[in-house]
């Protein structure tokens, strides 16, 4: 068996690899068509450049896994993948609750500004 | 004979073109010379036409906000122009406009901030279905229980607000379930609710917001609601 010695299998790192790095490509590759705005690029920098770490040096996932009692590392990769993504949700609907508040405010303001200029008009 | 130069009624209107003019014409009669502005909420029929052949101030908002940012629309219009009471009124025909000096004779002879026209402190002529019995009875209590103070009816919209309910829903009104949150609201921070038996008669037209099969979901999410907008933070 050589699945459970707490190390990461090399065709599973294989993929890991290259799944970080397209992900990181995919996201350049949106900023330059300005698709995605810088400042929110920034958090998935981070993410990918996380899981492309994790993904090159293993070792410090195996740390990870040990010390968490998780003993298929890789699992310990879905762990941090998924945590990420349940924080990513959030922060989106953090950012939708904010949108949502300004774009009533001015839809609001544009009702009472209409009402304003009509009046005038009149 | 009272004046109403410093009042604003607030009506909300969400595809209401049936009924809207006659609900005018009815507030007027009770209040003459009451200044009204109608919040048209993105309306797909002719409301914002028949509400501004009356006369009265149309809000023009350009979607469907819901009841919470159409209500806080006038109540923002309120505090522009310096209103020091806003009636809140349905353009669907369920509140009697004949009640609403009885919400401000209370507002008048109390310290309230805010009066409620309730359909249950007294017994009236209203009758609710056994869905809506239960959830009224359901939010009544959670509310005593989040705020320490007895409101009967949490989901009437039939409301007197003074200057300073106004300027402080003008920046934070909820949207969701606004009727009991803003009650949450406003005892949270300080404000006095009182509370007003009133007569509410069945819609004229237009549909209920709250459809029967959809009146389970409704109760639990406005008691989420209604804990969760407790837990908020004051606001300064």
């Amino acid at each position: 068996m050589t699945i459970f010695d707490g190390s990461v299998p090399p065709r599973i790192q294989a993929i890991a690899i290259f799944g970080s790095i397209a992900l990181m490509v995919f996201v350049i590759q949106l900023i330059r068509r300005g698709k995605l705005k810088e400042g929110y690029s920034i958090i998935w920098f981070v993410m990918t450049s996380l899981m492309i770490f994790f993904s090159l040096f293993t070792s410090f996932l195996s740390k990870a896994a040990r010390s968490l009692g998780i003993a298929y590392v890789p699992a310990a990769l879905f762990l941090i993948l998924i945590f990420g993504i349940i924080l990513l949700c959030i922060h989106f609907s953090v950012l939708f609750s904010h949108y949502e508040r300004r774009m009533k405010e001015l839809a609001q303001e544009h009702a009472i500004l209409k009402h304003k200029l009509e009046s005038q008009q009149n | 004979m009272r004046s109403y130069a410093n009042s604003l009624v607030i009506m909300p209107a969400f595809n209401e073109a049936k009924s809207v003019a006659e609900v005018i014409r009815r507030v007027r009669a009770a209040c003459p010379d009451i200044a009204i502005a109608v919040t048209n909420d993105g309306s797909t029929d002719d409301t914002a036409a028949a509400a501004k052949k009356t006369g009265v101030v149309v809000l023009d908002v350009p979607f469907n906000l819901g009841i919470g940012g159409a209500v806080q629309t006038g109540l923002k219009y309120a505090a522009q122009e310096s209103y020091q009471r806003a009636i809140e009124v349905d353009a669907d025909g369920q509140h009697n406009p004949a009640f609403i000096n009885r919400l401000i004779d209370a507002m008048d002879a109390t310290n309230a901030d805010m009066v409620i026209g309730s359909r249950f402190i007294q017994k009236t002529r209203y009758k609710a279905t056994f869905m809506r019995t239960l959830g009224i009875a359901i939010f009544s209590d959670l509310i005593r229980l989040v705020c320490g103070k007895r409101i009967y009816d949490t989901t009437s919209g039939f409301r007197v607000y003074n200057t300073r309910a106004i300027e402080f829903l003008a920046r934070h009104y909820p949207t969701d379930f606004p009727e009991p949150e803003s009650i949450v609201m406003l005892l949270k921070n300080g404000f006095v609710i009182k509370e007003v038996p009133v007569e509410m008669e069945k819609r004229q037209a237009g549909v209920s917001s709250v459809f029967k099969w959809r009146a389970a979901y409704f109760m639990a999410s406005i008691s989420i609601a209604i804990i969760i907008s407790s837990l908020k933070r004051r606001w300064p």
